[in-house]
């Protein structure tokens, strides 16, 4: 059986995944803070498994498209409309800008190439919000983002309950997009692309036009993670286009398995928390936890946690 | 006859440099319907560049391609597929770890426009989905859709590989040495389905095994040093004396 095709088994997982989600807003109503960031880095997450674990396009630069999509909604809540689903639609077309005109250039050259341009990117889009200071307010952030109600009717609260469900809602609609990409004939044509360029040309594919088109698309997603974190913060600081949340992204990511939407969605939940407890627990040695768990999840289960119980099969089926 | 009625690929004067080395001089091959045609030479002759050079994974440096009297020397290699040009490659190239159904799927799929669309499933198509099983058939791998290409035999990914090419629908095929790297023992698989291939399709052979190039080629041309040396029927290039000096060697007498 393909390790992505849509059946039974993923339906149930993600629905429990959806249930896991709605129970631990009940669970956690202290913790709906970090929770939302949870879910905002999901998207990201998901936005980076299209364009790498599907499309194999080698990239440490996926904040490149998350703050641009971060400066863009925060600028048009507070120079033209704070709407919150209008902010989501900026934001996905700034990333998606930005994903185009980057990937038509970078998508030429491959493998480590392609991994310094993509950190260049984000990099210079760094540099240049920095610079910037009249319009992004510089190294200080870009303040005084004050959203409408989603939809008018759901006024963003101080303990973060709005925020939760909105991000949540967000969260659900993307993964659902995306679940039929990765099955349509495009998807299967990123996949063939991501197995062998070559092959993909001798059957008559335009290789770039198709990895450009997913890179964008993987751009939008992105941005949408990244207004979504101006909205609900109502904060945006440079670290958006930071070197450490692109690569903070690619190691949840292979934490969580590439190349499946559920594995995205897992590596980051268990990145965060582990990060969230390990911090709690011993400010200055947290850092070995989460080191231990990628090393070992590397080296025991290379296709991620999401392929743990096939291994753990395996391991049993051999004794 | 017109240049409209022309059928089939002719290469005329195709040249290519590599900085200062010539790796194709002067080249003239005619490649009409129905044509077994095959390319030998010794290594570094120039046979993989040629092979290039018809379907566009190289540009020449001067010289004419044309397709039914059309001019393709400067479509990409994509375009040249949809034109009809299709190929294998000298070391398989496939989809390794996605299944047999989905290898062909992406060729039937492509060769339909369709790979650009975002909805519905790849694989929602009963029409599509019973040509993969018959094309899988046809090579004697039914039963095998489900399994990866890497869980597959050298000589069974060969089949795979022509039966992709030919879910294309190519009226010209480029196998670039289908029979490199297959064991003896699986060879007699890959001579069966070449001898198989439908008999309108134009088929250029590039191969080192010259048992099989001499049962399955009409015409053979032999390339040395980027360059044409002579050309002819099996009986012609196996009584040629130079050909026997310069390419077969003693160990064929």
């Amino acid at each position: 059986m393909s390790a992505v095709a849509p059946g039974r088994v993923p339906l149930l997982l993600e629905a429990l995944m959806l249930a896991a989600a709605v129970a631990a807003f009940f669970l956690f109503p202290y913790s709906l803070g970090f929770l939302t960031r949870i879910l905002i880095m999901c998207v990201l997450v998901l936005s980076l498994d299209l364009v790498l674990g599907y499309g194999g396009i080698a990239t440490l630069g996926q904040a490149a498209l998350y703050g641009s999509g971060a400066y863009a909604a925060g600028l048009f809540a507070v120079h033209v409309w704070p709407a919150p689903l209008a902010g989501l639609a900026v934001g996905a077309v700034a990333g998606a800008a930005v994903a185009f005109v980057s990937g038509w250039f970078l998508l030429r050259v491959r493998g480590l190439t392609l991994l310094m341009l993509s950190i260049a990117v984000a990099q210079v889009l760094q540099e240049v919000a920095n610079k910037a200071r009249g319009l992004t307010g510089g190294a200080d952030g870009l303040a005084g983002i004050a959203m409408d109600p989603v939809l008018g009717l759901f006024a963003f609260d101080f303990v973060g309950r709005t925020a939760y469900w909105y991000a949540l809602a967000v969260l659900v609609a993307v993964f659902a997009f995306l679940r039929m990409l990765t099955a349509s004939p495009f998807g299967l044509a990123v996949r063939g692309i991501h197995e062998s360029p070559a092959r993909m040309a001798a059957i008559g594919t335009p290789v770039h036009a198709r990895l450009v088109t997913a890179y964008t698309i993987g751009g939008a997603v992105a941005g949408i993670a990244g207004a979504l974190s101006a909205q609900v913060t109502e904060l945006v600081s440079l670290e958006v286009f930071g070197f450490a949340l692109s690569a903070e992204a690619l190691i949840m990511l292979i934490l969580g398995g590439t190349g499946r939407l559920t594995g995205a969605v897992v590596g980051t939940v268990v990145f965060m928390t582990v990060e969230h407890v390990a911090a709690a627990a011993d400010p200055f040695n947290w850092l070995f936890a989460i080191g231990a768990l990628v090393l070992a999840v590397v080296f025991f289960v290379p296709a991620g946690l999401i392929g743990l119980p096939a291994a753990l099969g395996r391991l049993g089926r051999r004794r | 006859m017109t240049a409209l009625e022309v059928r089939g690929l002719e290469v005329r004067g195709l040249n290519r440099a590599f900085g200062g080395i010539t790796v194709a001089r002067d080249i003239d091959l005619d490649l009409p319907p129905g044509a077994r045609t095959a390319l030998i030479g010794p290594n570094g002759a120039g046979k993989s560049t040629f092979a290039n050079l018809v379907t566009g994974a190289l540009a020449p440096s001067s010289g004419e391609i044309r397709f039914d009297g059309r001019d393709i020397g400067r479509l990409s290699e994509a375009q040249r597929v949809k034109a009809g040009i299709a190929r294998t490659f000298q070391i398989t190239t496939l989809f390794r770890r996605l299944t047999l159904r989905e290898n062909l799927r992406l060729a039937v799929l492509e060769r339909e426009g369709r790979t650009g669309r975002w909805f519905g499933r790849a694989g929602g198509d009963e029409r599509v989905e019973a040509e993969i099983e018959a094309r899988l058939a046809a090579v004697g791998l039914a039963g095998r859709a489900e399994a990866r290409v890497e869980e597959l035999a050298y000589g069974q990914q060969r089949l795979v590989e022509l039966a992709l090419t030919l879910a294309l629908r190519p009226r010209v095929l480029v196998l670039d040495e289908p029979a490199a790297g297959v064991p003896s023992g699986e060879s007699h698989l890959i001579e069966e389905a070449i001898a198989g291939l439908p008999d309108d399709l134009a088929v250029l052979i590039i191969e080192h095994d010259m048992d099989l190039v001499f049962r399955l080629a009409r015409v053979i041309v032999v390339l040395v040093g980027g360059a044409v040396l002579t050309r002819g029927t099996p009986a012609e290039i196996a009584a040629d004396p130079e050909v026997r000096r310069l390419y077969l060697g003693a160990g064929h007498g």
